[in-house]
């Protein structure tokens, strides 16, 4: 239990340090889709390249993420945009 | 077995019948046609055959050998604009047996920008693991967390079979995202022939164990713009006896909290990637029979809580301009498994595994790792692909 909590706490503490060196804050409206892609996708697993994919196989793709990943709406749309203009 | 294949046939009858009727709105023959072969067109090509294979070998002091061999296809499809249908065979060959099991299968209808209604067999929404991580494409290390999977150390649920309401929410520059459920109860194992599983529940039933359904969920929480930090909670109960039995009274609560931090950081020259989750099951007292009891009349009983942990750090140096190291990932994770005292055969497992990876691709991976657990310390080595 005593492991556990070190552990964690410094994992924590770790991770508050990196995160007030990194705070800036935009709106995710204010937000380009590349940008979207870059910040969303790795947040599960390595991001995919834009050549990785068709246009209609991004589609697909997008919208598992949708449901999977529960992206909003609006990530979801700029984010296909800029990975079918990538194509 | 029956059921399942019921469920996805009654959901495919479905959304063809919903797509064929939008199409009889059109008013003029000749769009209708034409409508109707585009139609035709884009429902045969919004199909993409995905998933994952892996291949893993195991050495200790003991043995040595291939082992967990699995091909796992995904099939997607959009059939209109606002339906997704995803179905995962899990494929596998364990020892001398093939394992085939649906993962999962169902249809999501995006009702509206904040709203997704899925329905069928779905990965439990429950923490973190299972729902995003546990593919061998996306899994950093060989092996699971102890206390994450379907075996009997598994500690929460792994798939639902049911109806789940989920949806993504801006909110300025943080956002959340919920996802509600209802589904079929777990189902507690009573059986003295396997006294190791008394007291522990398996999930994504197709028959109706308790006479009420399951309710649970979670919530997630993106603090920053980033979307670099989530925290999450998870809660789900329900009956869990047969109701049949006297065990029909039995509940079970259960909640899991989790944490995911993943940001590029200048400092460090690449991906720092945090994963935490707390899984946390209670079962309602119950007296099960004594299998080391030779007359069979004295049950015993237990606290029946158990509890599983882990937590893990990874490193990829992405912005170093050495093509080879750029594609190198040191991994770290801590897991523990707490059986409740009592039970039967009941030891605490603490699991420490150290994984050094290296990505071919986005989703083809090399990974080495070695696990240290009590007097069970294995080397593994793993190739995984996403495809
Ligand atoms: C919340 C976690 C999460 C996020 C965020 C996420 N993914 Fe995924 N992704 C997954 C999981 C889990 C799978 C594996 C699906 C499976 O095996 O059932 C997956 C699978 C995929 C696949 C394989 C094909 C498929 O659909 O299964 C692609 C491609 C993909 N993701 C692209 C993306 C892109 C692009 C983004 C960013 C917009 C993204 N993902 C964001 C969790 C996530």
């Amino acid at each position: 239990m005593k492991r556990k909590i070190i552990i964690t706490a410094s994992l924590l503490v770790a991770t508050l340090i990196v995160i007030i060196q990194s705070c800036v804050s935009t709106k995710v409206t204010d937000k380009s889709g590349n940008q979207l892609w870059s910040e969303n996708c790795q947040r599960c697993h390595n991001t995919p390249p834009s050549s990785a994919f068709t246009n209609i196989q991004w589609e697909i793709v997008n919208t598992h993420m949708k449901q999977r990943a529960m992206l909003t709406d609006e990530e979801y749309k700029k984010i296909l945009d800029f990975m079918q203009q990538g194509d | 077995m029956r059921t399942k294949i019921f469920i996805t046939l009654l959901s495919f009858s479905l959304i063809a019948s919903a797509s064929h009727a939008q199409q009889y709105n059109e008013e003029l023959i000749d769009s209708l046609i034409k409508s109707k072969a585009q139609a035709q067109v884009a429902r045969n090509s919004k199909f993409l055959i995905s998933g994952y294979t892996n291949m893993t070998a195991r050495f200790s002091k003991d043995e040595s050998s291939f082992s967990n061999i699995s091909l796992v296809p995904i099939l997607l499809w959009k059939p209109s604009e606002k339906i997704l249908v995803e179905a995962e065979l899990e494929t596998g060959l364990e020892g001398s047996e093939t394992s085939i099991e649906l993962g999962y299968a169902d249809v999501s209808f995006f009702v509206n920008k904040y709203l997704t209604i899925r329905t069928g067999k779905f990965i439990s929404p429950f923490g973190i693991f299972q729902d995003r991580l546990h593919p061998s494409w996306i899994n950093k290390l060989p092996t699971f967390p102890v206390g994450t999977g379907e075996d009997e150390l598994g500690v929460g649920p792994t798939s639902e079979i049911g109806v789940d309401f989920r949806g993504g929410v801006p909110l300025g520059t943080a956002k959340m995202n919920y996802s509600v459920f209802l589904a079929n109860g777990a189902q507690l194992i009573t059986d003295p022939a396997e006294p190791e599983k008394q007291g522990t529940l398996t999930y994504g039933n197709a028959e109706a164990i308790s006479k009420k359904l399951t309710a649970g969920g979670r919530l997630g929480l993106l603090p920053f713009s980033n979307s670099s930090l989530e925290l999450g909670v998870s809660y789900r109960t329900g009956n869990v006896g047969d109701k049949n039995s006297t065990y029909k009274n039995v509940g079970a609560q259960m909640y899991a909290f989790d944490l995911t931090y993943v940001h590029q950081l200048e400092f460090i020259k690449g991906l720092f990637d945090v994963k935490a989750q707390y899984n946390k099951v209670n079962v309602d007292k119950a007296a099960y029979i004594d299998p080391d009891d030779q007359t069979g009349n004295t049950p015993y009983t237990f606290d029946n809580k158990r509890s599983s942990f882990f937590t893990q750090a990874a490193y990829k140096p992405t912005m170093l301009q050495n093509k080879f190291l750029k594609k190198a990932e040191l991994v770290f994770r801590y897991a523990e498994y707490n059986p409740p005292d009592g039970a039967k055969d009941a030891d605490d497992i603490k699991q420490y595994t150290y994984g050094l990876n290296y990505w071919f691709t986005w989703r083809t991976v090399l990974k080495a790792a070695y696990q240290s657990q009590k007097d069970n310390n294995v080397f593994f080595l793993q190739i995984a692909v996403g495809f």
